[in-house]
């Protein structure tokens, strides 16, 4: 009984957290229920069926295109002869470093009528006209090159591991190459792109910046518009529910189709692995990937370069949206200030949750930690604000559009992200480490500290750069919750670009850019270990 | 199932009272298990007194629950009741539970859980950081001279042999001065031509240094070779407590028997006062009067076996172990004798056998239906 209740007071601190993580989201809940049937009917009659349509149709060929994308790389780097492919294993997780958003506004100035291609074609004596970008193609032509790097690293990472003597053993049953791939590579692989179908799912639905920058209008688009064009929090709330089922429904589907297909074959022999052959498709697949290189990486950095170059030269008179080096320095460390903060936090709540997790799995802790890991990061940036927004507007309205309702969004949305990357972390450390040290005479918080601590501190590392960077990136809600005269980059780039001021986003943007580069070490790193969910909207 | 060799009367635990210095009575411990089925398993509930100085040996297949009595010592596994007593301090009962870190128990890890981010110096020292200055630098000399790790002082872990990270793991256990230690299958990652002589260091140190220590293992040679007392476990129960001599010559229960060495039983029925088996009549035993059908333990060693013509058995299968050699005898009826001979002898598969059984201490158990 004692014990019980010693248990309970335990996890008081890790329900709190609970409690701020999920709020949000049952505020949406409860005020969509409060939204009267009449405006409900209006709703289903117009439209929902629409965006419903329209965004269940861009998730679907996005999926499909990135998994395509994603496994030809992985397995075009892994398992074949290509040249330079140690080289190019790294190099195409690349493209992640830049914010899908940022590759939509570049590529909505590069091609269309009169845009930067058609100059630079022209510049080199051809005259060509580059369809424009707008709509539905466009939309999946972005995100595909924008999120296959999640497929790619999973699924590259998961071939990497797979045991060759598997293919050995089938060879040596006289199977033939294409029957192996078929029936023993690729339902091995089920889990892995399974995976990542589940995430660039996530992605795609609570996208908000390259749907809107190329007006392909999906649900957050949609709810997007009624919070900060029409106030309309009813319609936003309604919206919003239709879109967490959808998403519910979409992740229950995926789990449907691997249900029970786990494979376990770490053996980490690298060994022996007989590579595909090319031949003559060797030039071909070297373009190919190259191609996806420069659409994914160097077309949008070499743009925002070029921007960048031109604003150079821009008047002070041409610089409405005061992109002085002082702004820039200004927007700069509010980014970092609010990202940090945001990352601190999230670390120091997912500690105990995340030790109780995996320590004492069958605690009350532990069991929470299952209802925590998948919320938060499954709900798009606009629906936390929301959340957010109507808890302020009718509690505290001083603290709605306050530096502390951005931060609060940052953590309740990347929460998960830490959360994950410290269990995998923890998971690493023996807790017989822990044990050897309290057999040894010290109590269990000083083990905890004495040795635990400095063997974990790597991961504890890495969760605070995905949470840091995850919130310098963060769009909708930045553009929702921000107060005034305090503009994360993002809501500099953002303005300017929407205005169609695009050399005054550049500086911005490769800011943004630069600042993400620890994320490729921590990807390349983590092998898929993690969830590699940095970026969001 | 428990069926006991009702032979055991001859009790050779030595007489000299010594001091006990751990006390379990009573213990058992559930093992909330994960498993479907919800099946609790259980160890014990057993009682054991480990005495001062003594290396008690705890030998049992895996899963038995070896290892688990060893965390019900140091209070990293909770019993559910009973009772124990380190040094006549109650460390469990019932209102009671002193937590791991005050019950001055050592404990050697399976895979040694050497801190990896600390060198060897930094791992000795561990538990005995609180020492003043100078008593630390003392026992740190006293073990690395006893161990012969001064030249490894400032490697790291990952660094070292196996039998090093073993001699490594050794000092930083015995560094606090324990009452007791507990190693958990200390010799399990060493390679198999290591093991002996590692075996033999491990024992003369804990015989040097006086400490008294509990050897969880699954390898009776290694158990009847260093410990003073064995404890034999079979799925959470206690199946004897003896002296190695004992436990081989005078097994209590059938698992026993069969566990530790190489044994075969053979039917028997009992005649008057005489056992008759297929090999010949064993002399009177005045407990097992009360059963007809039985079963004879015999160890290799105590099968004769000569080459004849006219013989009954006929070799099948030879095992060649190096310094002996162990022949595979059937017999008419189908039973097979294992026959321990020396390696010079040569005798082909098929070769017709006389067989003579020269028991030094009969142990037979009532046959099972």
């Amino acid at each position: 009984m004692i014990k019980k209740g010693l248990d309970i007071i335990r996890a008081l601190p890790s329900f709190l957290t609970v409690v701020v993580m999920t709020v949000p989201i049952l505020c949406v809940f409860s005020f969509a229920m409060g939204v009267d049937g009449q405006l409900w009917q209006r709703l289903w009659a117009t439209r929902i069926p629409a965006l419903f349509t329209s965004s269940f149709l861009l998730v679907a060929i996005v999926t499909c295109t990135t998994l395509v994308l994603g496994g030809i790389l992985a397995y075009l780097v892994e398992r074949t002869d290509l040249p330079l492919r140690r080289w190019l294993k790294p190099l195409l997780v690349t493209p992640l470093i830049t914010p899908c958003y940022i590759i939509a506004i570049c590529y909505v100035n590069f091609f269309g009528i009169n845009g930067l291609g058609e100059k630079f074609f022209y510049a080199l004596g051809w005259e060509i006209t580059l369809p424009a970008i707008y709509g539905f193609w466009g939309t999946v032509f972005v995100l595909t090159f924008g999120t296959y790097p999640y497929v790619y690293t999973i699924v590259s990472s998961s071939l990497h591991q797979l045991d060759p003597h598997l293919t050995e053993a089938a060879r040596c049953l006289g199977v033939s190459r294409w029957a192996r791939f078929c029936g023993l590579i690729l339902p091995m692989l089920l889990p892995a792109f399974s995976a990542g179908a589940i995430l660039v799912t996530m992605y795609v639905l609570s996208d908000y910046g390259v749907v809107s920058m190329l007006r392909y209008p999906t649900f957050v688009n949609a709810i997007y518009e009624q919070i900060s064009g029409r106030y309309n929090y009813s319609t936003a709330a309604a919206l919003s529910m239709v879109l967490i089922a959808v998403t519910v429904l979409l992740v229950l589907a995926q789990g449907m189709l691997t249900k029970k297909k786990y494979y376990a074959s770490v053996h980490m022999r690298t060994k022996g692995i007989v590579l595909h052959r090319l031949g003559w498709l060797k030039i071909p697949s070297l373009f190919f990937v190259a191609g996806v290189l420069v659409f994914g990486l160097l077309l949008p950095i070499g743009i925002l370069i070029f921007w960048f170059m031109q604003s150079l030269h821009l008047s002070a008179l041409h610089r409405i949206w005061a992109m002085s080096w002082t702004e820039l320095a200004h927007s700069g460390f509010n980014s970092i200030f609010i990202s940090s903060l945001a990352a601190t936090a999230a670390v120091v709540l997912a500690l105990p949750l995340a030790y109780a997790s995996v320590r004492r799995p069958e605690s009350l802790v532990g069991r929470v930690y299952f209802f925590l890991s998948q919320s938060g990061i499954a709900l798009p940036g606009v629906l936390i604000a929301l959340g957010l927004s109507l808890i302020f507007s009718r509690t505290v309205p001083a603290l709605n559009f306050s530096v502390f309702a951005l931060f609060l969004a940052f953590l309740v949305h990347f929460f998960a992200q830490a959360l994950q990357t410290s269990q995998a972390g923890l998971r690493q450390v023996s807790p017989k480490f822990e044990e050897s040290a309290r057999l040894l005479g010290f109590s269990p918080i000083r083990s905890f500290w004495l040795v635990t601590r400095p063997l974990f501190t790597p991961a504890l590392m890495t969760a605070w750069i995905l949470v840091f960077l995850s919130s310098m990136r963060e769009l909708p809600a930045s553009l929702l919750l921000r107060p005034a005269g305090f503009d994360p980059l993002t809501v500099k780039i953002w303005n300017a670009a929407s205005e169609g001021f695009y050399e005054q986003a550049a500086a911005p943007a490769l800011l943004v850019v630069i600042l993400s580069l620890p994320l490729i070490f921590v990807i390349i790193k983590s092998q898929g270990k993690y969830t590699p969910s940095p970026e969001s909207n | 199932m428990e069926t006991t060799n009702i032979n055991y009367q001859i009790n050779l635990r030595k007489t000299v009272k010594e001091k006990v210095l751990v006390r379990c009575k009573d213990v058992r411990y559930c093992y909330k298990s994960g498993n479907e089925e919800g099946r609790h398993w259980h160890l014990g509930p057993f009682s054991l007194e480990i005495y001062e100085r003594e290396l008690l040996g705890i030998l049992g297949p895996s899963g038995c629950g070896k290892t688990t009595l060893l965390r019900v010592l140091t209070g990293l596994a909770t019993p559910k009741t009973g009772a124990i007593t380190i040094a006549d301090r109650i460390v469990f009962d019932e209102t009671l539970n002193v937590v791991p870190e005050k019950r001055k128990v050592g404990m050697m890890f399976q895979e040694h859980a050497l801190f990896p981010h600390l060198t060897v110096r930094q791992n000795i020292v561990f538990g005995i950081r609180n020492w003043q200055r100078d008593d630390r630098e003392r026992r740190l000399y006293e073990l690395e001279s006893l161990l012969g790790l001064n030249e490894y002082l400032n490697r790291y872990p990952h660094e070292l042999s196996g039998g090093q990270q073993q001699r490594v793991a050794l000092a930083r256990t015995l560094a606090p001065k324990p009452q007791i230690i507990l190693l958990d299958e200390p010799l399990s990652n060493i390679d198999a031509d290591l093991r002996m002589s590692l075996a033999q260091e491990l024992k003369s140190v804990l015989k040097q240094t006086k400490t008294t220590a509990v050897w969880v293992t699954h390898d009776q040679t290694e158990a009847l070779d260093l410990a003073d007392r064995i404890m034999v476990l079979n799925d959470g129960k206690v199946e004897q407590v003896d002296t190695p001599w004992n436990l081989y010559n005078n097994p209590r229960t059938r698992f026993v028997a069969d566990f530790v060495g190489h044994a075969v039983f053979i039917n028997g029925e009992m005649k008057g006062k005489t056992i008759l088996t297929e090999v010949g009549t064993i002399d009177y035993l005045p407990c097992l009067e009360s059963f007809k059908k039985l079963e004879v333990m015999i160890r290799p060693d105590d099968v004769q076996a000569y080459p004849y013509d006219a013989g009954i058995g006929t070799v099948m299968k030879r095992q060649f172990l190096g310094s002996n050699q162990l022949y595979s005898i059937r017999l008419p009826s189908g039973q097979t004798l294992l026959s321990n001979q020396p390696s010079h002898i040569n005798w082909p598969i098929g070769t017709k056998m006389r067989i003579e059984l020269k028991l030094k201490s009969i142990v037979a158990f009532p046959k099972l239906k």
